[in-house]
């Protein structure tokens, strides 16, 4: 009886702990692969494109969308306690701390990451990866750096137009639309904004980048069962990456802002 | 070539970011530069709470610099002061700590003394210093005021000392005795009380029924018949003998004067009365108010005449519509006349492509064959609408023959969302059940309008989705066609 019960507990631990142990190893061969040449240069460019770049429509669209709401909604609160004057202020902090990283994350993962999910899981499924291996190419360093470089690297990048973007949402909204004066806007904006508050949420971005392109490259290198298990990784990825990105944040938010 | 065009976004992009990083450091960065350069002054305080590092220094608003660092030194709070280097500040300058509104942040406030003090360099004290302005200080005069409160009403509490709260409570019980016995007497006399009063009454009403004279008189007339009383007396006896004599002489007289009046004020009572009834001409025309009510009729419909062409609104509207199933296009002219808000109608040619049918038979070879040749038509349209809020019922002539519709008006009547059904016996070229179609008008401009929508709904040979637009206008001028001689209806 006890044995079949610490078997169950066993049964239910493993699966996780197995995913976790391949992370985990996964990041390893990363970080190794990232020290030693040659540095897919061209590899890591066309990533960032594909990262960064290309994601940067649907990143300015959810970013300036956000600004104007965001700026719509503390201007009819503000209001009621005559406080209009520190919309601009709310606007930026949460930008800048909290949406620009996170809706950054969150549409990239979704664009970038759903694509890295399926496009390793395909050359696994296909075995494209064995014949990488086979041909003395080491398939993570090929495959996986890049993209994990390029997440880190263009996150931080999509946040800080991503704040600007949602600021100036915000100061049409209230300026343009609202009629507060302009300068009366930037200077609440600018004033009580500081330099950590960016630094802070850049920081977050990178984790976030390098969280989701881990989980994605995980997903698609260990993806088995065909095109069905093509559909799983992506899925999967997609599911798993919002979740960290969504609960890291607190714990990265209380631990940067303190 | 592609590679470098990658190399090149990726470049791009990497620029623009750079670009707004710098941008937002500088604007949040480049605020205490100035004055880093500049110099520094101490100032002392007993307290600085919600003052913080990197606060404002402002003289009159302007910003000119900040609280470099705030410690302590000998219990009290010393603020070391960063100011731009082309401010000038006196000796006599004084510091104080306001709030910029109830919620906003503190600030440091300097006023910068005047020129006959010497000029502070870099490293001196402030000496004045004024403490905040602010909720605090608030607080501590409103509690201030209180404890005068407090005082006042103890005061007033000492005034009224044991001595008078004993007067006054005697005072007071007095009052409540004269007030009772008043109460006792009172009921005790009840009736000889009220007597008294009834002929109190009744003596005042007489004397006010004979004059106010009366008292003067009575008085007067006592004075005199004191004085001249006898011969008074005397007087009155032969005035009233000859008196007696005149009624006895002229009494037949006097009976017929009488009986002429009473005769007539009745005459004249009886005209009234038949004037009041409306009989005779003249009663009529006093009595019955038809003429006044028609003279009033004449103008009040007078009035509305014209008032209805000057409320009368026209629209006239153009449009034409493609439809994607009979790829031919329709055209309509529609002129709308709206006397009042709640009712219009709309007359209207179409010129329909699939306006008429006309069935030859042809035998050729003992084989009927009986062709349609459809032709375009001009048609016309007469609808009496009625609009109930957004909501329009229209009826009447659609296209030549009998229909009906609907229109929803939204958007501050910017959209119409119409459904018409006419042609119930289905005479249409190709048709077996009536024309019904559903479309939404949408004004995009003032007079501009795009339409569209799904035609002929039931025959489903010729369903089709149609889509159009046109000019829609209001004229000012076309109604005084109709308007220029108003007709009165008098009998009505």
């Amino acid at each position: 009886m006890i044995v079949k019960v610490i078997e169950f507990i066993g049964a239910v631990i493993e699966k996780p702990a197995l995913g976790m142990g391949r992370i985990v190893l996964l990041l390893v061969s990363i970080l190794r692969g990232m020290l030693k040449p040659p540095f897919e240069i061209r590899n890591i460019i066309g990533q960032m494109l594909e990262v960064g770049v290309n994601s940067l429509p649907v990143v300015l669209i959810t970013a300036i969308a956000t600004g104007m709401v965001l700026a719509l909604h503390m201007y009819t609160g503000f209001s009621r306690f005559g406080a209009e004057g520190l919309v601009g202020t709310v606007v930026a902090l949460s930008m800048t701390r909290e949406f620009g990283p996170v809706l950054a994350a969150l549409v990239v993962a979704g664009r970038a990451g759903a694509a890295m999910a399926a496009e390793l899981g395909t050359m696994k499924v296909t075995e494209q990866i064995d014949a990488l291996e086979t041909l003395a190419v080491n398939p993570v360093k090929y495959l996986v750096v890049p993209r994990f470089l390029a997440g880190l690297i263009m996150l931080p990048a999509l946040t800080i137009i991503t704040d600007i973007v949602g600021i100036l949402g915000g100061y049409f909204v209230n300026v343009v639309l609202l009629g507060t004066s302009s300068k009366s806007y930037l200077r609440a904006t600018w004033d009580f904004l500081q330099m950590e508050d960016i630094y802070n949420g850049m920081i977050k971005a990178c984790f976030f980048g390098a969280a989701f392109t881990l989980i994605s490259c995980y997903k698609g290198f260990y993806t088995s069962g065909g095109a069905e298990g093509v559909g799983r990784a992506t899925t999967g990825a997609v599911v798993y990456s919002f979740m960290t990105i969504l609960i890291s944040d607190y714990f990265l938010s209380a631990w940067l802002f303190r | 070539m592609r590679k470098s065009s990658t190399e090149l976004k990726v470049g791009i992009f990497a620029i623009l970011v750079i670009i707004v990083l710098s941008y937002m450091t500088f604007k949040i960065g480049s605020l205490p530069l100035l004055w880093e350069r500049g110099y520094r002054l101490y100032v002392d305080f007993d307290d600085v709470n919600g003052l913080d590092e990197q606060s404002r220094i402002k003289i009159a608003g302007v910003e000119v610099g900040v609280v470099e660092r705030i410690n302590l030194e000998g219990g009290k709070a010393r603020l070391t002061l960063a100011l731009n280097p082309d401010v000038t500040v006196y000796s006599n300058a004084v510091a104080s700590l306001r709030m910029s509104g109830l919620l906003g942040d503190k600030y440091l406030s300097l006023l910068i003394g005047s020129q006959d003090h010497p000029l502070m360099k870099s490293g001196e004290i402030i000496v004045n210093t004024r403490p905040a302005a602010d909720i605090d200080m608030l607080a501590n005069q409103l509690t201030t005021a209180a404890k005068h409160i407090g005082d006042m009403t103890k005061n007033l509490q000492d005034i009224f000392g044991q001595g008078e709260r004993v007067a006054i409570k005697e005072a007071i019980q007095n009052l409540n005795t004269v007030t009772s016995n008043l109460r006792e007497i009172s009921e005790e006399n009840r009736e000889p009380l009220r007597n008294l009063i009834v002929q109190l009454d009744s003596f005042t009403e007489a004397l006010s029924a004979k004059g106010p004279g009366v008292m003067d008189d009575i008085s007067l007339m006592a004075k005199n018949l004191g004085e001249k009383g006898p011969e008074l007396m005397e007087n009155l006896n032969r005035v009233a003998n000859e008196l007696d004599q005149i009624l006895a002489d002229n009494k037949t007289a006097f009976k017929d004067s009488m009986e002429n009046i009473r005769v007539t004020s009745e005459s004249t009572s009886s005209i009234a009365r038949k004037l009041d009834a409306g009989e005779g001409t003249l009663g009529r025309l006093l009595k019955e108010d038809e003429l006044y009510e028609s003279l009033a009729k004449v103008s009040r419909e007078a009035g509305k005449s014209l008032d209805v062409v000057g409320r009368l609104r026209t629209f006239m509207d153009f449009h034409t519509e493609y439809n994607t199933e009979e790829a031919e296009w329709k055209g309509y002219f529609n002129l709308t006349l709206q006397p009042d808000k709640d009712k219009y109608y709309i007359l209207g040619i179409v010129s329909d492509p699939m306006g008429s049918v006309e069935k030859t038979e042809k035998t050729t070879n003992n084989v009927t064959v009986i062709e349609e040749e459809i032709e375009d038509k001009i048609e016309f349209s007469a609808q009496f609408a009625r609009r109930f809020d957004d909501f329009t019922l229209r009826v009447g002539l659609i296209e030549n023959t009998f229909g009906f519709g609907a229109d929803y008006f939204f958007s501050d009547n910017k959209g119409r969302m119409k459904f018409d059904l006419w042609d119930i016996s289905a005479k249409e070229a190709k048709a077996d059940k009536a024309h019904v179609r559903l479309g939404i008008d949408y004004r995009i401009f003032k007079y501009v309008f795009v339409s569209g929508g799904v035609d002929n709904l039931l025959n489903s040979n010729r369903r089709g989705i149609y889509v159009g637009g046109g000019l829609e206008f209001e004229d000012e001028d076309f109604k005084y066609l109709f308007g220029n001689v108003p007709s009165i209806p008098l009998n009505k």
